[in-house]
């Protein structure tokens, strides 16, 4: 294969070590009580599993032990592990009998576990002079620092992966955990997809670079076709939906790409400092596993939702009433959450892998026509009348000319239905496309434009998707151009602060424009796929081709994230 | 991130500074912006505060003659309006906004500064360049040093323990000299990895006087005689600017390691910068 093939191309590309960086970095609260049980306050996605871990380490039944998650702060995967920290306030607790609380602080966030990605990449790719891809080989050697932690199984991600929008008949990935002498790395938004999608989306880049192509064409000769779904991808996953063209035209067309091409090379001829305009397609990977969803009537009234995940200001608050309330046609507002307290939510998993609507709102909205279908089948017994002649319309059901609101229904007893669903993994997808000038003196990269599509199926609360679109392009865009955690020859943390550790704030952000395309998830009642991550995974590598472009450069091994005014300097030279 | 146990005082009048100094454990807390940081981070542990933001007159800012007078409590942002009169001014205000934020601006202060001495700050270089004097108060009287021999290193100055830094005096700038600032950052709110100051006077078409000061390019804020030879009586135009930027870079420098940017990086972006700094002191004046 490699030596039929009418192109190889080869590359090596490093995903920085990143910290996590949320606005509330870790923290915890343990209050024990009379019994030997323990009250937790904790900064966390994954509160019952916590519960599971510190009643198992302490030898307590897991009802001794209470989790309460309160607001959070952010968590970007940096907050669903049992860390050994908590042991440590745990037992201190415990040994002095009174509450005992760590607030970690930046320096100690910036140095101490997690950080996210860390990993060095050899990328070969194998194509025909018309740019189909005939074979990829991805190499990665993942820093999973001491005392290997979550990120473990980072990689792993990655691996499966490998070959993101494309059908790709021959694949190889190897990829190798690596203990070093740094911090524990641990999943950081996006787990494993961003460093999959930029190894394809550079070498994509590159291909199209070696053969002439353009870089739109490039994709698009690749792509899983619309009709090819489900698509099962020779690293053994099952993409569920997708039109990946779709997206890459939307995101030309709102980009402007001809007129931006035009641009580019009227700069070139004029003399001026040059643009380069870079794509990324990528699909990646959301939800795993089941999740609880629990819905009540109550005589009141009211309703309440119980989920087993876990908001770290994802606004659960107001997109999964809105679930609950669309299926029993009621106002939203007269459902009420609760959420992250072990001692009310008897089960979950939490919340991390863009799960949270995709499998928990899945569960309340199943849990919820679950309830429709037991207050029937309720006032058919009371009224003696088939269930079938029940009907059910915006909280009243309905027999000939006798009605009852689901709150009389509750008022005769507990009206609640649980659910745990566990529908299987969707495959979001999307087109980035950047636009960057580049200083040729000095090598500042200035984003010009950035233009997201992203497909996450049905969109439950699409402020708040935008939101979560917004606030993972910037952790994107930080990859790309600041972020990066350093130590130096002898393992010495070098960024304490955020003097040192730079991420981009207000200042730095480029004119962006979101757009999407909607391909329902086939495998849940919502239709809703993962929408968290995607900006983390769209915009690196649209940047660094951006950048790559702009600087014409034919061998991109030294051009790596963050692209620094020093790295674009020394790239170009 | 909370400092170390340290008293507490605050002083009334330049005595009570230089009276509570005496005992080499006390650091003088102005703005706080980097010392309050370094204690919470306990990278220094000072016996003792002496407060001087209740002193009488420290914040004066006052030009008397050709001479602009800086007390220790004169904020940055004092720099940001029309205070200052003439080219010094301009050249003031286009510094000043490069400094950290508006709410560091606000409190922080230029002596502070210089007396912090840190290597990417911008005042030390101006006031190395424009050849400034600074006059410190200790308990056996005051004692005047210039700008230039007063930093020594990075957060090491000519200041002895037991003196305060009680003013800075610049002189002003003749009309007509054109003022230029390039600074080189990786965002906005990082430090500057590189910046360049310019002060050129034309006669009859030629450069017949100039300042040129490098930020962060050396162990010390350094003023770059080599830069300012190339300009001295030739037209401040593009060969010119481009020979001083060479200069600069190559001879007025002397960079230092630091994160994202080689010595080879780092001299030619300062003769970058000294270029920039020095067309925008003819285009923009």
């Amino acid at each position: 294969m490699w030596r039929r093939a009418a192109v190889v191309v080869e590359a090596s590309y490093r995903q920085q070590l990143l910290a996590h960086t949320s606005i509330e970095a870790r923290a915890i609260l343990v209050r024990p009580e009379d019994d030997g049980a323990l009250t937790i306050w904790v900064s966390h996605q994954a509160p019952h599993r916590l519960r599971r871990d510190v009643a198992g380490s302490f030898g307590l039944r897991e009802e001794q032990v209470r989790v309460v998650v309160p607001d959070v702060g952010g968590a970007f995967g940096g907050k669903s592990e049992t860390w050994p920290e908590y042991f440590a306030v745990i037992a201190a607790a415990r040994r002095l009998g009174r509450p005992v609380r760590w607030l970690e602080d930046r320096a100690e966030a910036l140095t101490g576990p997690p950080h996210g990605r860390g990993q060095n990449q050899r990328v070969r790719l194998a194509a025909g002079a018309d740019g189909r891809i005939l074979a990829y080989e991805l190499h990665v050697d993942a820093d999973i620092g001491g005392y290997p932690h979550t990120g473990s199984f980072v990689p792993m991600a990655t691996s499966m992966m490998a070959t993101g929008a494309y059908a790709i008949p021959h694949v190889h990935v190897r990829t190798r955990a690596v203990v070093t002498n740094t911090a524990p790395t641990a999943p950081y938004r996006g787990a494993g997809r961003p460093e999959a999608a930029s190894a394809i989306e550079r070498t994509v880049d590159l291909l199209a670079h070696r053969l002439g192509l353009d870089p739109a064409e490039a994709r698009r000769v690749n792509f899983i076709t619309p009709d090819a779904f489900p698509y099962d991808t020779p690293t053994g996953f099952t993409y569920d939906s997708g039109d990946y063209a779709k997206a890459l035209d939307v995101a030309l067309d709102e980009l402007g790409y001809a007129g931006w091409r035009t641009e580019q090379a009227r700069r070139a001829a004029a003399g001026e400092p040059p643009i380069g305009i870079g794509l990324c397609t990528y699909v990646e990977r959301s939800g795993a596993g089941e999740e609880f969803g629990a819905v009540e009537a109550c005589a009141d009234g009211s309703f309440v939702a119980l989920s087993g995940c876990c908001s770290t200001g994802q606004g659960h608050e107001t997109s999964f009433p809105q679930v609950v309330a669309a299926v029993l046609g009621v106002a939203p507002e007269r459902v009420r959450l609760v959420e992250r307290d072990t001692a009310v939510v008897p089960r979950g998993i939490g919340s991390f892998a863009s799960r949270s609507m995709q499998t928990g709102g899945a569960a309340l909205h199943r849990a919820a026509t679950k309830l429709i279908g037991a207050a029937r089948q309720r006032i058919a017994e009371r009224w003696a009348v088939p269930v079938a002649d029940v009907t059910y319309e915006a909280g009243t059901l309905r027999a000939g000319e006798r009605s009852a609101t689901l709150a009389d229904v509750a008022a005769h007893g507990v009206l609640r239905a649980d659910e745990t669903y566990a529908p299987p993994e969707a495959f979001p997808f999307g087109a980035y496309a950047a636009v960057v000038e580049v200083d040729p003196e000095l090598g500042n990269v200035t984003v010009l434009r950035l233009v997201a599509v992203d497909d996450y199926g049905v969109e439950v609360n699409p402020l708040i998707v935008d939101g979560q679109g917004r606030g993972s392009t910037v952790q994107g865009l930080g990859q790309a151009l600041y972020e990066d955690v350093r130590y130096d020859a002898g393992g010495l943390p070098q960024t304490r602060s955020l003097l040192d550790y730079l991420i981009p704030t207000i200042s730095e952000l480029p004119p962006t424009r979101f757009a999407e395309t909607c391909t329902p998830n086939p495998n849940t009642p919502l239709g809703a796929k993962g929408a968290g991550e995607a900006g983390c995974i769209g915009a690196p590598p649209a940047i660094v081709n951006a950048v790559a472009d702009a600087l014409g450069l034919r061998e991109r091994d030294t051009l790596q994230m963050p692209l620094t005014p020093y790295t674009c300097w020394s790239a170009a030279r | 991130m909370k400092p170390a146990p340290f008293e507490y005082v605050a002083a009334r009048t330049e005595d009570d500074v230089v009276a509570a100094l005496t005992d080499g454990h006390t650091e003088v807390l102005a703005g706080g912006q980097s010392l309050v940081l370094e204690m919470n981070y306990r990278s220094r542990r000072p016996a003792r505060l002496v407060d001087i933001n209740r002193v009488p007159g420290f914040d004066r800012l006052a030009t008397g003659g050709d001479v602009l007078r800086v007390g220790p409590l004169v904020r940055h942002r004092a720099f940001e309006g029309d205070a200052v009169p003439g080219p010094l001014g301009v050249l003031l205000r286009r510094v000043v906004r490069h400094i950290a934020h508006p709410p560091i601006r606000a409190r922080g202060t230029m002596l502070g500064s210089l007396a912090y001495a840190h290597p990417a700050a911008e005042w030390p270089a101006v006031l190395t360049a424009l050849g400034a004097d600074l006059e410190l108060a200790g308990r056996d009287g005051r004692r005047t040093i210039s700008a230039g021999d007063f930093f020594l290193g990075p957060h090491t100055t000519a200041r002895r323990p037991g003196e305060l830094l009680a003013e800075a005096r610049l002189t002003l700038l003749p009309a007509g000299t054109r003022v230029g600032f390039a600074e080189h950052r990786r965002t906005h709110a990082s430090f500057a990895q590189l910046a360049v100051l310019a002060a050129v006077t034309l006669t009859g078409g030629h450069v017949s006087a100039v300042r040129v000061g490098l930020v962060n390019a050396a162990d010390r804020p350094v003023r770059a005689h080599h830069a300012e030879a190339a300009l001295l009586g030739r037209p401040l135009d593009d060969a010119a600017i481009t020979a001083a930027g060479q200069a600069a870079g190559a001879q007025d420098a002397d960079p230092r390691d630091q994160p994202y940017a080689g010595l080879d990086y780092q001299r030619h972006a300062v003769a970058v910068l000294t270029r920039r700094a020095l067309a925008q002191a003819r285009d923009e004046g």
